[in-house]
């Protein structure tokens, strides 16, 4: 089968994708709230003190939300956040490295001179060795 | 006449995948043509945030998008926030603040693609294209691909989002 990956680099695939999930969950507190009383976006800007145009941004992911006005739109609509961080497990984060000479390839005598990315993932860690960097 | 199995052989069709995020499962597939591959793959990433002041590169858009989708998370929540909706002709639009995804369910949770656009390019002052060139462009692709059997499902946006 055919099929094409799309991809994105780790620092935007991270950042954005707990902005969209902040943003989701605000939206499905307020659909929630809404199925059982009546609630509009002006009652929520009233209360927290700003424009309806500008919860409506926010609700719809279309500005940067901070950590306080997360807080304040889910209070104005009987709500809170919950947060938590946590480490990613071992061997399931992906960085990269920049760095020369690092002592390389298993089962080799060849070293890499020059490293553009080390990635390291569920398989363990990969060496991106291509032919032009690698060096004996 | 030939079978789905057959397009994306002959790649007529292209699955699109996403690595998703720890403890996230693919649950709703995403098929493109080929120029909505070349479109998602080489003009998005270039593309810069709209008029509507977006906090996401429509790049991150896309990509957020379609985990939501593949990852099977709700592409609506209420009445108020639709990321997906249906159009007339079984045309589907799926939708971020600078993006438009137009094409149709083959099957329940089985998203074709036909073509993709830049918010802004369809409104005012900077309209270059309407919303139904693209559900004309939909409708085409999808007489002329030689698919047997139905060729889309039918049903209300639960049934098959």
């Amino acid at each position: 089968m055919n099929s094409f990956e799309l991809e994105i680099d780790e620092k935007s695939r991270a950042g954005s994708e707990f902005m969209a999930r902040v943003v989701n969950e605000i939206r499905r507190a307020l659909a929630s709230e809404k199925s059982t009383r009546k609630i509009t976006q002006q009652a929520i800007a009233d209360k927290i003190g700003t424009s309806r145009a500008v919860v409506n941004r926010q609700i719809q992911g279309l500005e940067n939300l901070g950590a306080r006005r997360i807080g304040e739109i889910l209070w104005a609509i009987g709500w809170e956040p919950y947060f938590e961080a946590r480490k990613i497990p071992r061997g399931e984060n992906n960085f990269s490295i920049t760095t020369n000479n690092i002592e390389a390839l298993p089962g080799t005598d060849r070293k890499i001179t020059e490293l553009s990315n080390v990635r390291i993932d569920r398989e363990g860690i990969k060496l991106t060795n291509q032919p032009a960097t690698a060096a004996r | 006449m030939t079978t789905f199995d057959k397009l994306l052989e002959e790649k007529k069709l292209i699955r699109v995948t996403l690595r998703l995020p720890r403890g996230q499962f693919h649950d709703r597939k995403f098929y493109a043509y080929p120029k909505c591959v070349n479109w998602m793959r080489n003009e998005v990433p270039k593309m810069v945030t709209g008029r509507l002041g977006s906090a996401f590169t429509p790049h991150e858009q896309l990509i957020e998008r379609l985990r939501q989708w593949m990852a099977g998370h709700p592409m609506s929540y209420g009445p108020m926030f639709h990321d997906m909706d249906p159009q007339t002709d079984e045309v589907w639009e799926m939708k971020t603040a600078d993006l438009r995804i137009f094409g149709w369910m083959y099957r329940p949770r089985e998203f074709i693609a036909v073509s993709g656009g830049y918010t802004d390019d369809y409104k005012e002052p900077t309209k270059t294209k309407t919303y139904a060139d693209d559900r004309r462009q939909v409708i085409l692709a999808r007489d002329a691909l030689p698919l047997d059997g139905d060729k889309f499902a039918k049903g209300n946006f639960d049934e098959l989002v």
